[in-house]
């Protein structure tokens, strides 16, 4: 997803989940940060560099191939952009094709849950990161925040669902390397990351081999994912960011209080009603890029103005405070909303005998680290 | 091109550079050396994909091309080991041909490369036309082996200048996010 569903589009969804014009714009604001906050911006303002939920494209081109590399990159993308749907899920193989099949992202999972009841009565940091956790489950759907050929490779067999006539047609999407020429909506020609043979290689990672087809809300295509044994999948976008925008105000009203249990497969379609046919119209739009239609959606629904997406916003703020200040500045919050949730999901894909994102410690249970060295002696 | 990319076609390139210089001062010994490097390293890459098929690549669709790569490899290994105790012509027969075939998939390549908008094309296709025509040059000479020798020499040095060219090139990749 792009900036006009995880920052407009969260707005509204907050604005009718009953939250302030003010508090809407923290949440989308800290729910757009997440494509944003990396290593180097982090570097830049003195942060914590643990607190990275994404990585820029120079950041992978450099990052190592190694073990721990690969540690890293799969705790950045899979706490927030592709959230695993089951870590045990049932499937043939070794134990290395098990791990990465189990981190394949899909919604309404046991992870998805546990995000959106941690960001429950902390700051509207954590609860933008949430909103963009589930948001991407939706998108993302269907490709793992690993490096993996065997999971995220996409082949010749990839059409998009079109109408002719009022009589849907299959017509092939076309993935070239020009980054001048972009994605082509009308003909099909859409960039994509190259092939590359090597399991483990950053250009398998996500869905780089499908191009930007899944960050669009209008798309509706059919390919066979690497890992469905030959089998097709169907990628509806705008029923599937529909959930996404239902899901979102339902968890935001848990977030806010106003629930006392936080559901899975449950969506609020009925608050989302009045505005369902101006959403539907925005999501079924032909275009690259919507922020325009969801900015005006967002300002006539709060009679607000909502302002572009800044990333330096609130950068002096946090330099610029002392170091016991800086956890209750925006950004402050935001890392360590951050680094809860990548703690979390690390320690469950861990905790479920998968060492694709690194090891696990908890040190609750142990007290310390002290405590752990003299508990190994 | 990442890093790790960079750093093994610098390697390679070096490697390249040895050999053919080693091939100029003397080819009856450093033939048989270079085959045998070729053949471990075609063992290594084809047990390599074989384990990556066995362990992995059998689950994915399109996953028996990694077989039949490896197969392919391990076969060419094997086929290459068996040549370091024949006349040199046999083996400079071989070495242009594999030659020639890696200088035609680099040719292959240029229509996928045309077909995917890369704007790589243009030296793919001179590195291969080069290769092929250094192949055939070697075949043509084939009687007068030192000469074919030094010709074959002559393609490794220029391969090998441009793989170390290419890991100090800039280069633009297409990395979707």
């Amino acid at each position: 997803m792009q900036e006009d569903f995880h920052y407009y589009a969260t707005y509204c969804a907050a604005y009718i989940a009953g939250f302030s014009h003010e508090e809407s714009l923290a949440i989308c604001y800290s729910a757009q940060f997440v494509d944003n906050c990396s290593e180097t911006l982090l570097e830049k303002i003195r942060a914590p560099r643990d607190a990275a939920t994404t990585q820029l494209q120079l950041e992978l081109m450099d990052a190592r191939t190694d073990l721990l590399a690969r540690h890293a990159i799969t705790r950045i993308w899979s706490s927030f952009h592709f959230l695993p749907r089951d870590l045990f899920a049932p499937v043939k193989g070794g134990k290395m094709y098990c791990s990465k099949y189990r981190l394949i992202c899909g919604p309404n999972g046991d992870l998805l849950k546990e995000t959106v009841e941690l960001a429950r009565g902390k700051s509207l940091q954590a609860v933008g990161i949430a909103m963009h956790v589930l948001a991407d489950t939706w998108a993302h759907m269907y490709f793992a925040g690993t490096p993996s050929l065997v999971i995220n490779n996409i082949d010749a067999h990839f059409f998009e669902m079109r109408e002719a006539d009022g009589v849907p047609v299959r017509r092939k999407i076309r993935f070239h390397r020009n980054i001048a020429a972009g994605d082509d909506l009308e003909t099909g020609a859409m960039i994509g990351t190259p092939a590359q043979m090597d399991e483990n290689s950053v250009f398998n990672l996500g869905h780089g081999r499908a191009g930007h087809l899944p960050d669009y809300s209008f798309a509706r295509y059919v390919y066979m994912p690497a890992w469905n044994g030959y089998q097709e999948v169907f990628k509806d976008n705008p029923s599937d960011y529909y959930h996404a925008f239902c899901q979102m105000v339902y968890a935001l009203r848990f977030l806010r209080g106003e629930l006392k249990e936080f559901r899975t497969e449950t969506y609020d379609f009925e608050r989302v009603q009045p505005y369902e046919e101006e959403i539907r119209t925005i999501l079924n739009r032909r275009q690259p890029n919507a922020c325009a239609d969801w900015k005006a959606f967002g300002e006539k629904l709060s009679g607000e103005t909502i302002g572009a997406f800044d990333i330096e916003a609130y950068q002096k703020e946090y330099k610029e405070a002392g170091e016991e200040e800086k956890p209750r500045t925006a950004p402050g919050m935001f890392f360590d909303a951050a680094r809860a949730q990548k703690s979390m999901v690390t320690d469950r894909i861990f905790s479920s005998g998968n060492l694709l994102a690194g090891l696990s410690i908890r040190i609750g249970d142990i007290g310390s680290l002290k405590d752990l060295r003299g508990k190994k002696k | 091109m990442t890093r790790i990319n960079r750093i093994e076609n610098f390697l390679i390139g070096l490697l390249m550079i040895a050999g053919s210089i080693a091939l100029a001062i003397n080819p009856e010994e450093s033939l048989p050396v270079i085959t045998a490097i070729m053949s471990v390293s075609l063992w290594i890459y084809g047990i390599r994909m074989m384990v990556y098929y066995l362990t992995m690549a059998r689950h994915m669709v399109g996953g028996l091309r990694v077989l039949f790569r490896a197969i392919l490899m391990l076969d060419l290994g094997y086929f290459a080991m068996g040549l370091t105790e024949i006349p040199l012509l046999y083996v400079m027969l071989y070495l242009a041909v594999m030659h020639g075939i890696s200088g035609v998939i680099n040719m292959l390549r240029v229509r996928e490369a045309i077909r995917l908008e890369a704007p790589s094309w243009r030296l793919n296709f001179f590195q291969g036309a080069v290769d092929v025509v250094t192949a055939a040059l070697c075949l043509i000479m084939i009687r007068s082996t030192k000469l074919a020798v030094y010709i074959y020499a002559a393609g490794v040095l220029y391969s090998g200048c441009i793989r170390v060219i290419q890991a100090f090139r800039k280069t633009t990749s297409v990395y979707v996010q």
